[in-house]
């Protein structure tokens, strides 16, 4: 599987492929001999590139590298598929519900029917076995429906909270979607 | 693997008011610890400085290798004993790194009671040389000890896990080839002069260093002979007569330098628990000062386990199993310092399916020979009609039977709450594992103190009915009020500590080092095959 890398909103594919005593990468479909040596200063590389040599300064922070290269810093982010083919899935489904994880009773309602809320909002607090837990929004929506009021007592399993994935949200992915 | 998306606002007024109490316990945890390892008599002090002694800390610190890290263990054990008096349980005990070798340290703290054994003394010293064993530690003894304290010994000699265990641990790591070193800094008298005696190394100091089964004044009575400690048992007299001890050394640091050198001419064995390519070690992404935000200020608020996930491990990346079965419990893969781990935390309380989950991944971790850590914050089983007939009983003997039978190195950390049943199931200290770790806030009982008052109150009430008679609201509050002070006194993390129920408190942003230490140290020993008993279907 190809390895997919977001330069700056512009997403490249790069496939290492086989060359005679070089590394050949195929770069959206294109192949490219490359070579990297490490440079006398601290994060100095020197890149091959075809028959270009430059000096280029890379540091690294979790899943970003940021890459000095020609008086310009630029951010490269290796894509991560999985996370991204999870979130078109999210985005088609349009609407969930937040089922009560174990049997227990409504002790706060947080939000109201309608209400926008961002993924972490607090929902609604339970409490079950001496214990309570706070409902958050797994992601940014509207509150469809608040199912249960304070003090309502319920089953595991019970629908507490519907809410539905905004809009625009699933528009922009799709539209990004159009323009990979 | 993907980070954790944490869900915490660092600028929200929950996360103020938590991070508040908990800086307050780390406060009071520092403040207890800095006690206990420092703060003695003058008297005491002036003692040691009229031998020529040094302060056990700076004598550890003088032994190890200077910039490397010490994980001391149980700083603050019999903290609620004796009257506080034996503070650290006299003696201090880690793991610390001596000429490029990872060790075990055990040196008595001369500055109590003369280094004398306290019953929790003998319980600390056992437990570290079982830590040497299971991990496959050398152990260097700065030995300074009075020998047992006379007036508990009864609490300290005979039992299976007292002073003789010492001693046939130290038999044990020897037959196992794991050397051992003694630095006889001061008196080893009647059975502690089996520690020198049966460590691979004795070094002994001119002067302070002495040896003898009995000391002058108890061979005077037995035999009536008069003689001076140095002559009965000197430095002398066992490097070049005896040969009980292999070296005499004419000051603490000349003993300590020739100790050194000692270590530094063991082989070092290797860790076949680690893969042969170490991936590089990664920062996690997310704060762990953060923690202190996310631990509520009231054991009763439920919070994510992965928020606490996300600020141990490397990139607080983290691969979830089973992440929409048994939510409860989250189980999932990780590195620690470059170290693969699989993490087990409690969301909830555990279901017939996180059992389940639990049981099964467990399984999932011997296979892959993955290390597992548990994220202990368990309020027990489900109780109740439907989960009794669903046979949560069985699921949980599942869950239990995986985790004993186990072979992989198993480290728990006491994270918040440790109630019932749940406590055995998430390695508890009953079930071996290689250590155990406990935060300040950490509250741990069969029960929790107002179940406990409640349950206790409601025999009373009902057998009270049986004779026809009926308690007072005064009554009832009588018999609730006792039983709650005494819980709650004990279900803190001092009182744990201080019984050695754990390998001593840290503070939350230190767990990731200790995990880092200690899973290093286990990788010393081979991982076994798994066997397990019957699960119960």
């Amino acid at each position: 599987m190809a390895t997919e890398f977001d330069l700056e909103g512009l997403c490249s594919s790069v496939l290492p492929v086989h060359g005679q005593d070089a590394l050949v990468l195929s770069i959206d479909g294109r192949p490219f001999r490359v070579g990297l040596t490490p440079g006398r200063a601290t994060g100095e590389v020197v890149l091959e590139f075809g028959e270009e040599r430059e000096r280029v300064f890379a540091v690294q922070r979790g899943g970003i590298h940021f890459i000095h290269f020609r008086g310009r810093a630029h951010r490269v982010e290796a894509i991560d598929a999985l996370a991204r083919a999870r979130k078109r899935a999210v985005a088609e489904s349009g609407e969930e519900s937040l089922l009560a994880p174990m049997p227990g009773v409504v002790v706060r309602v947080a939000v109201e029917a309608d209400e926008e809320v961002e993924a972490g909002d607090l929902l609604m607090v339970i409490e079950s076995m001496k214990l309570q837990t706070s409902i958050r929004a797994p992601h940014d929506g509207r509150v469809a429906e608040i199912c249960l009021g304070t003090g309502a007592s319920f089953e595991q399993g019970a629908t507490l909270v519907r809410l539905e994935t905004r809009d625009e949200d699933s528009e922009a992915e799709q539209a990004k979607e159009r323009e990979r | 693997m993907r980070r954790i998306e944490s869900r915490i606002d660092p600028r929200g007024e929950e996360f103020k008011r938590f991070r508040a109490a908990n800086l307050e316990r780390v406060r009071e945890f520092r403040r207890r610890q800095h006690d206990a390892r420092f703060e003695r008599r003058q008297r005491d002090l002036d003692r040691l400085a009229h031998h020529g002694k040094t302060f056990v800390r700076d004598r550890i610190k003088q032994l190890l290798d200077p910039g490397t890290p010490f994980l001391e263990f149980s700083s603050l054990a019999a903290n609620t004993e004796y009257d506080g008096e034996a503070k650290s349980a006299s003696v201090v005990t880690g793991i610390g790194i001596v000429a490029g070798h990872e060790t075990i340290i055990r040196a008595d703290d001369p500055s109590i009671k003369g280094g004398a054994w306290y019953p929790l003394t003998v319980k600390k010293n056992v437990r570290c040389l079982d830590i040497a064993i299971e991990n496959r530690l050398p152990v260097i003894h700065i030995c300074d000890s009075a020998g047992g304290f006379l007036p508990l010994q009864s609490e300290l000699f005979a039992d299976r896990i007292s002073a003789g265990r010492i001693f046939r641990n130290q038999a044990i790591l020897s037959r196992m080839d794991i050397p051992q070193l003694a630095l006889v800094f001061g008196h080893c008298t009647a059975g502690g002069a089996y520690i020198p005696a049966l460590s691979d190394y004795a070094v002994i100091l001119r002067g302070n260093g002495g040896i003898f089964l009995g000391g002058p004044p108890l061979v005077k009575a037995a035999t009536g002979e008069i003689v001076d400690a140095d002559t009965l048992g000197g430095a002398d007299l066992h490097t070049r007569t005896s040969g009980v001890a292999d070296y005499a050394a004419d000051s603490e640091e000349e003993a300590i330098l020739l100790g050194r050198e000692i270590v530094s001419t063991w082989r070092q064995p290797g860790k076949p628990g680690l893969e042969e390519d170490p991936v590089a070690a990664e920062a996690p992404y997310y704060d762990p000062e953060e923690l202190y935000g996310i631990i509520p200020d009231d054991i009763k608020i439920q919070f994510d386990m992965r928020e606490v996930i996300a600020r141990i491990v490397d990139g607080s990346r983290f691969h979830e199993y089973q992440p929409d079965y048994g939510t409860t419990l989250v189980c999932g893969y990780a590195r620690i310092w470059g170290m693969r781990v699989g993490l087990i935390g409690n969301n909830g309380v555990l279901f017939n399916d996180s059992s389940l989950k639990g049981a099964h991944f467990i399984e999932l971790c011997n296979q892959n020979r993955t290390p597992i850590v548990f994220l202990q914050n368990i309020t027990g089983f489900m109780v109740g009609r439907e989960y009794e007939a669903r046979g949560i009983c069985k699921d949980g003997a599942k869950f239990i039977m995986a985790q004993a039978g186990s072979a992989v190195p198993k480290f728990t950390v006491m994270v918040n709450g440790s109630f019932g049943a749940g406590n055995y199931a998430m390695c508890g200290r009953a079930y071996d594992g290689r250590f155990v770790f406990s935060w300040p806030n950490h509250q741990i009982g069969i029960m929790g103190a107002d179940q406990a008052a409640n349950t206790l109150a409601d025999v009373k009430i009902r057998q009270r009915e049986r004779a026809g008679e009926t308690l007072s609201e005064d009554e009832i509050e009588a018999i609730r009020r006792p039983v709650l002070e005494s819980f709650a006194r004990e279900s803190s993390a001092y009182y744990a500590t201080s019984h050695l129920w754990d390998d001593g408190i840290i503070d939350p942003v230190d767990t990731r080092n200790a995990l880092g230490i200690a899973l290093s140290a286990a990788a010393n020993t081979p991982i076994e095959e798994p066997r397990y008993g019957v699960m119960r279907f």
